[in-house]
């Protein structure tokens, strides 16, 4: 079952913009159990990118491919198929019913999201030796009020 | 004996400086104001050399050249002191002038030459002045008994001598003395030896006429009595190593105590280790902290909490596909698996044979024939439906993302503080385990045994000497019974023998009243040290935190100082500088009141170390005039003008006379003027307490208030 | 008060501790005590002051003597 909600998206590529990747992926991706980094893998990055990109509420079009690097496939989201879910539900909410039947625009729009969170994300933990605090301590800019 | 005044020529710097001193009897204060280096010790000294010649001086000065060190080498300069004095020796006032010179030669460097010393005491008559008829200085060490002289002329550390120093026998001794050189217990102790030897003399004369047992026994008593002077001589060096040995042992003690009062090292020790260990768990948290929080951000409470408006909004929008029933309201797993269990999910019975179970089955079928995308919006409806819940459930419970990540922010906080305390607290315990010098502990330590073993020695050794000294006592005893026995039995001239016993019954009154006497005056001279100390430092046995109780003189004349609760201090190091002075100085006027005795004290800072109101009553208790029966005295204070400091109202009120002392040294730091003279000299002036001039003035007079003399 | 004066003073409490050889004996010894202690003022080296008290102490043994009638 799970297999199935992941499936169209298998085939999709992923991109990370390399200035983000080049700058930060040492200093917040690890796979190391502590805590100090705040994500075990990029496409953890990429995901919470995307969260924060709809937190916003604001989409950003993407650079030239020259500008990206492919850090993986949809098929990673294999993990946790609840972000396939989210990433459609994100895309119907932006696009309308239809979209749904097109795995690459889903992709696409999620894209879009990420490139708005990439450069919140950067803005914030950049030069901080406690990323994960800072990132924590700054998601209170962007949770909705309760 | 009252001074008048005194002229010192080439005395160190006091090339020629004249001082007066005050005889009026209802203003027996004379104060001298020097600072230090302008000549205080100078002038102690001149007084010392001048009354007992080289002599006189402290120990370890005896050798010192009396000339300035700036005098040019091989050019003789003539030192002289003159000193005038009055004396009351019962037929009235007598004014006397002593007068000692020495011709000095430098010679380079610390050497000199020095000539005969010439002394004279010259007595005044209607016929003008007299030498007096025999040896000026033996007469002089009658006015002044020379072993005295640190009781008339006294400088600031010199005052602790009788409370302080090596030992307490040496205390003992010297306060013992004290006592019966002033209360005239001497000329006691003089007449009962002098009667002692009568009484010797005696019986060797008893023993020649009568014949060779007699003779043989007053030997034998006499060898008994020599063996008896021997080992108490003896047992005194004995007792004053111990009571040394003792005080030694005791500052040891106190040492330790002071490094060990930094605490005991293994328990500090155990105490970091602790503390160590909970800096490790306290980082351990901190880790699994930051480790929640990376769970958290990566969850899909996080999604959910973050981008929940869109999300909803993608929600809604299946969900009216749902309600229009574009798309199943169930999914067909769902269906499947109630129409297996056989109940709907609204509780409606659907097995077998139920009507309602037919109505499941259409919708499942219908389902089966829906198109791909519908498919696919129903597989997200379904998938994103408990997302959607479990989030709402968060929102009610307060467990959603936002209250976690408020939760495990906290928890950081909290736990980063603690961190910061074991640390600091680390640290603290760090700097006291190094403060505690381990190998001063061991050395101290291993002192200390050895002075309690020397102290077990001699202790050892004392009794001894004890035991053999009783028993020589003893057998005192029976040689002088078999000496008596021997007398009386030989045909010993009567006469002889009576003398004999009249010169012991002499000798007997003489050590008697000499003892009852000693013990009535230790009683006064304790009575009114004790009135004056207390006055003086202010203790009232009745207020709440006082520490005095009382001072007396003991038995043993050791000087005790008594503390609210019967405990006691040892004046030599339990009682601080400003007390210690109060006790002597109280001592010192308790000896000179109970005695009569009308000798000058002259004392050299005697304030240092005391302040405010122990300042205030020290000098008043020691310059109050006398009342109309005791004898008139004199008191001649040498004094920094910081020492005058707060008292100057009181100085004024008791004084009559006072001078100013200056030395050219000062000049430029901190005496005003030039006196335009290439050497080093010390000049007097005569500026009181309130008042500078070219000589004397220094650099911050006026801001002190110090107004300048003549205009 | 003159410290020999107070010596005196006490002298003549402590005298009673003495044997009574006669009736005047006590005072007489106080006497003599005052006589030994003003040597000490005759301004006499060490040596002659005991021969004097000696010679003091003699005379005074001798009326003792003669007093006793022995």
């Amino acid at each position: 079952m799970m297999a199935e909600i992941v499936t169209p998206y298998t085939s999709q590529d992923l991109f990370l913009t390399r200035a983000f990747d080049d700058e930060f992926a040492n200093q917040l991706v690890s796979r190391s159990v502590d805590g100090r980094q705040p994500f075990p893998r990029k496409i953890d990055v990429w995901w919470v990118a995307i969260v924060v990109g709809a937190a916003i509420g604001h989409r950003s079009r993407l650079p030239a491919s020259d500008k990206l690097t492919k850090f993986n496939t949809g098929a990673i989201l294999g993990r946790e198929p609840w972000r396939v879910t989210n990433l459609e539900l994100l895309a119907l909410a932006s696009e309308g019913e239809d979209i749904i039947s097109k795995p690459s625009d889903v992709v696409r729009i999620g894209h879009e999201y990420a490139m708005t969170g990439l450069d919140w994300l950067a803005d914030k933990v950049r030069g901080s030796s406690q990323p994960t605090i800072t990132l924590m301590t700054a998601l209170a800019e962007i949770l909705p009020p309760k | 004996m009252q001074l008048k005044y005194a002229e010192f020529h080439n005395f160190k710097l006091l090339e020629n400086v004249r001082l007066e001193f005050s005889t009026n009897r209802s203003l027996p204060l004379t104060v001298i104001r020097a600072e230090n280096g302008s000549g205080k010790t100078s002038v102690l000294w001149a007084l010392l050399w001048g009354f007992y010649g080289t002599r006189g001086l402290p120990a370890g000065a005896h050798e010192l050249r009396l000339t300035s060190s700036a005098a040019p080498i091989d050019a003789p300069v003539d030192i002289q002191v003159i000193v005038e004095f009055e004396r009351d020796d019962g037929h009235g006032k007598t004014a006397y002038r002593m007068i000692r010179t020495v011709q000095e030669t430098p010679r380079g460097g610390d050497r000199f030459e020095r000539g005969p010393v010439k002394v004279r005491l010259l007595r005044r008559t209607p016929a003008g002045l007299v030498d007096v008829d025999g040896d000026p200085e033996a007469v002089v060490a009658k006015f002044l008994p020379p072993r005295l002289k640190s009781i008339f002329f006294t400088d600031g550390d010199d005052v602790q001598r009788f409370i302080s120093g090596e030992s307490i026998h040496g205390r003992q001794n010297r306060v013992h003395e004290a006592i019966r050189a002033l209360l005239g217990l001497d000329s006691l102790g003089v007449a009962r030896d002098d009667v002692e030897n009568v009484v010797a003399k005696l019986r060797r004369e008893t023993a020649k006429s009568a014949g060779s047992d007699l003779e043989s026994a007053e030997k034998h008593l006499s060898e008994i009595t020599e063996a008896i002077a021997t080992k108490t001589t003896e047992l005194d060096a004995l007792t004053e190593r111990r009571s040394r040995i003792a005080s030694e042992k005791a500052a040891i003690q106190k040492e330790l105590n002071e490094v060990r009062g930094i605490g005991n090292i293994d328990e500090i020790n155990a105490e970091i280790k602790s503390r160590e260990g909970e800096l490790a768990r306290l980082e351990s948290a901190e880790d699994a902290i930051l480790t929640s929080m990376r769970i958290a951000i990566n969850s899909q409470d996080a999604s959910w909490a973050l981008a929940s408006e869109s999300l909803l909004s993608g929600y809604d929008i299946l969900n009216g596909l749902a309600d229009r029933r574009i798309i199943p309201g169930t999914s067909i797993e769902v269906l499947t698996d109630r129409l297996d269990i056989g109940t709907c999910i609204c509780g409606t019975d659907i097995s077998d044979g139920q009507s309602a179970r037919a109505h499941v089955e259409t919708l499942r079928s219908e389902q089966r024939k829906v198109s791909e995308s519908r498919s696919r919006q129903t597989q997200t409806f379904h998938a994103a439906r408990m997302g959607r819940a479990t989030y709402q459930g968060q929102l009610e419970d307060r467990t959603d993302f936002a209250h976690r990540r408020t939760e495990l922010l906290t928890q950081y906080a909290e736990n980063r503080d603690a961190i910061k305390n074991a640390g600091l607290r680390i640290e603290v315990l760090k700097e006291k385990r190094a403060g505690i010098d381990e190998e001063r502990v061991r050395t101290l330590a291993s002192r200390l045994e050895n002075a309690e073993r020397k102290l077990t020695d001699v202790s050892e050794s004392i009794g001894r000497l004890e035991g053999s000294l009783a028993d020589l006592e003893d057998r005192a005893k029976l040689a002088t019974d078999a000496y008596e026995k021997a007398e009386r039995a030989s045909k010993v001239n009567q006469t002889l023998r009576t003398k004999r016993l009249v010169a012991e019954d002499l000798k007997t009154l003489i050590s008697n009243t000499l003892s009852v006497l000693e013990s009535q005056y230790v009683e006064r001279v304790s009575t009114r040290m004790n009135d004056m100390f207390m006055e003086v430092v202010g203790s009232d046995p009745e207020l709440a935190g006082a520490v005095f109780r009382r001072v007396c003189l003991s038995d043993g004349f050791d000087i005790m100082v008594h503390t609210i609760g019967d405990g006691h201090l040892d004046p030599d190091f339990e009682v601080n500088g400003a007390s210690q002075r109060a006790l002597t100085l109280s001592f010192i006027w308790a000896l000179m009141e109970v005695s009569g005795q009308t000798a000058p004290r002259i004392i050299d800072t005697p304030l240092g170390m005391t302040a405010g109101g122990v300042k205030q009553r020290m000098v008043e208790a020691i310059t109050r005039p006398p009342s109309e029966s005791d004898p008139p005295f004199q008191v001649v204070l040498l004094l920094t003008r910081s020492e005058l400091r707060d008292i100057e109202t009181l100085l004024e009120q008791r004084a009559g006379a006072t001078q100013t002392l200056s030395s050219n040294k000062d000049y430029p730091v901190d005496l005003t003027h030039d006196w335009k003279v290439e050497y080093p000299v010390i000049r007097a002036c005569a500026c009181n307490i309130r008042q500078f001039c070219d000589v004397c003035q220094r650099r911050y007079d006026d801001e002190h208030g110090l107004i300048a003399r003549g205009g | 008060m003159n410290p020999i004066l107070q010596a005196v003073v006490v002298a003549k409490q402590q005298v009673s501790d003495i044997e009574v050889r006669y009736p005047t004996y006590h005072t007489e010894l106080v006497n003599t005590l005052v006589e030994v202690i003003q040597k000490q003022s005759e301004g006499l080296s060490d040596q002659k002051r005991r021969t004097e008290v000696s010679q003091l102490l003699d005379a005074f043994g001798s009326t003792v003597a003669s007093k006793q009638g022995r």
